[in-house]
């Protein structure tokens, strides 16, 4: 712990008065681990700074009490700081939307402490402010993130059935669970994949089934590298692809290694194509308004007429 | 005098006072020695003194010395702006809250710990699971939340206009930020991407608007849902390794027909057709559209102009 400053010091003090005048004689430690405050600095606030706190004119009869004995420490006379210092419109309700994004996937049995104190919290809003600032993380569909987020701390194996988007098929897998995290709102589990057999990272609402095996595994592998983005730095095959006004979104949406502007507001962008099925998803969307004009072998338009011709074989053409 | 024992000093002087006291009262108050005897190094040292105190949130309010003429500036801490009136936490609801806190972090927001206010922070005897999630919260966004939190219009330019905004609502969703209001002018309901504000938002006064009774709330529905084009409900075939999160996204009100192979029929709304041939391309040669007509054909005619 580095030495705290003079402001450190009086943003911790302030909270220390009230929670100590509430209580008769709490011990140190217990302060020096709630407040973090290291014991030799509380010490010295308590006794050669709070004890000459006071009003004017400073005579005993205007000093806050301090006393400490046996480890112990009483705090009297404190009138102005009995209450703690009001919480910020704004911290209390970034504290209660992070509370409630957790809230909205925390399985019932243990939601009792966080909803009381939610309910608090919402007791100093004003009305209406409950709902004015909301964090949704991604789908609350509670089940299988119970079931997901039991299995990672628990370090259990899950049995799930997962369509991969990228090569746009769907199968069975067993998977070691090591992260449960929400990313641009889509829940994810990251884990050691058994028919892969290395790290993936899989999006929740897209296992159609999952359920905990009898199997345990040991931590992950720290040496194993998980690759939970699409890499830009050419190890991935890449297509240029000049983007009409309309089509600009694709810069916002997806990595790229590189982005120029060209004349009548096109723009030429590089795109990694991670999958065949993802580059012909993506030039069937865009249609005209998206045109290859650099490809490797068998990544140019002809992925694009080959899907096309695929679909339309679907309906009958 | 240290400056911690300053600091404490002048809060109490504040906290105590029931009338606003000058900066002479308050440095005649504060205790001697506490400033220096320099008249202008004492002012200096006052300034930053109450800017820190500003800083920390503590509720200084500025209101003219009674009798004085010109007025004088004078400062308080009103024990009603200062006090909570939160009821305590018990030891578990404290500890959920702040592995709630732990979980979802506000990427870049500023590390100022209310939890020490709420009664400190405890140990908790819990697994140590890493954050769920990091929400990104840059300079517009803590703007914004203060803004909405204490019902400030805010001014920012969007899309090359300047627009002045009564923020009802911030969300964030779907990996954004979105803030709905009451846009001042043209009038109307609108909603913003937080990401697409150029520059600095500015926020005026606290309680620079009464929140309605009905407020403008973000809407993020799929964008072929809204549109100009006239509403159809399109029936999809969607092949069994797409049916589960089709099911899930729709909702099973959605299936209209389930077949024997493990495929299901399912309707959906249209008002931008565009959009919705966006959507239904990606799943590739997975989902048909049965109908209507004219959404099917649109779709063959975009096709074969691409095979």
């Amino acid at each position: 712990m580095t030495i705290l400053t003079a402001l450190e010091r009086l943003r911790r003090l302030l909270a220390v008065i009230p929670w100590v005048v509430e209580r008769d004689g709490p011990l140190i430690d217990e302060i020096v681990e709630r407040f973090d405050y290291r014991r030799s600095e509380l010490l010295e606030d308590l006794e050669h700074v709070l004890f000459f706190v006071g009003v004017h004119p400073f005579t005993p009869d205007c000093l806050i009490d301090v006393s400490v004995a046996e480890g112990r420490v009483w705090i009297r006379y404190a009138d102005w700081f009995r209450r703690p210092m009001r919480l910020g419109a704004a911290e209390t309700i970034a504290l209660y939307a992070a509370g409630r994004s957790v809230a909205a996937i925390t399985d019932d049995d243990e939601l009792g402490p966080l909803e009381r104190a939610l309910t608090k919290l919402a007791s100093g809003m004003a009305p209406g402010d409950d709902r004015a600032v909301e964090v949704c993380l991604g789908p609350d569909s509670t089940h299988m993130i119970d079931i997901i987020r039991a299995a990672v701390t628990d370090r259990v194996s899950v049995d799930i059935d997962y369509y991969s988007y990228g090569r746009d098929v769907a199968g069975a897998r067993l998977v070691d669970p090591y992260r449960f995290y929400a990313d641009k709102g889509h829940w994810y589990v990251t884990g050691h994949c058994h028919e892969a057999g290395s790290q993936r990272v899989f999006r929740l609402d897209r296992i159609s089934r999952c359920e905990p095996t009898s199997l345990t595994f040991d931590g992950p592998d720290a040496a194993e590298e998980v690759v939970d983005h699409i890499p830009t730095d050419g190890r991935l095959p890449e297509v240029v692809v000049e983007l009409a006004t309309e089509a600009r979104w694709v810069v916002e949406e997806y990595p790229h290694s590189g982005v120029e502007e060209i004349s009548g507001g096109k723009v030429r962008v590089c795109l990694p194509v991670s999958s065949p099925q993802w580059l012909e998803r993506l030039l069937l969307r865009l249609g005209p308004t998206g045109v290859v004009v650099e490809a490797p072998e068998g990544l140019g338009i002809e992925v694009r007429s080959a899907a096309a011709r695929r679909i339309l074989a679907v309906y009958g053409v | 005098m240290k400056k911690l024992e300053r600091m404490l000093n002048l809060v109490t002087a504040m906290l105590a006072t029931e009338r606003p006291l000058s900066r002479q009262e308050l440095r005649y108050r504060v205790g001697a020695g506490a400033y220096s005897d320099n008249d202008e190094s004492f002012r200096r040292t006052f300034e930053r003194d109450k800017e820190e105190l500003r800083s920390m949130g503590l509720p200084l309010s500025l209101e003219p010395v009674p009798g004085t003429d010109p007025p004088v500036d004078g400062y308080r801490i009103r024990p009603g702006d200062y006090e909570t009136d939160l009821p305590s936490l018990t030891p578990d609801e404290l500890a959920a809250l702040h592995l709630a806190s732990n979980l979802v972090r506000l990427r870049d927001a500023p590390r100022s710990d209310p939890f020490w206010r709420l009664g400190g922070i405890l140990q908790v005897d819990s697994p140590d699971v890493g954050a769920v999630a990091e929400v990104p919260a840059g300079e517009a966004v803590r703007q914004l939340m203060t803004a909405t939190a204490e019902r400030r219009i805010v001014t920012f330019e969007y899309n090359g206009r300047n627009r002045t905004v009564e923020p009802h609502s911030l969300v964030f969703t779907r990996g954004r930020w979105y803030l709905a209001g009451h846009d001042q002018g043209p009038a109307g309901s609108r909603q913003f991407r937080v990401d697409r504000i150029d520059g600095s938002v500015v926020a005026g006064e606290a309680d620079g608007f009464a929140r309605p009774g009905d407020p403008v709330e973000v809407n993020v529905q799929p964008a072929w849902r809204y549109g100009e084009d006239q509403l159809l409900l399109a029936r999809l075939l969607v092949h069994e390794r797409h049916v589960p999160w089709m099911v899930d996204f729709l909702g099973e009100e959605a299936v209209l027909d389930r077949m024997e192979e493990g495929s299901v029929i399912v309707g959906e709304s249209v008002r931008n057709r565009a959009a919705f041939r966006s959507f239904v391309l990606t799943f590739l040669d997975g989902v048909e559209i049965l109908g209507p007509e004219e959404l099917r054909s649109d779709m063959v005619q975009w096709l074969e102009a691409l095979r």
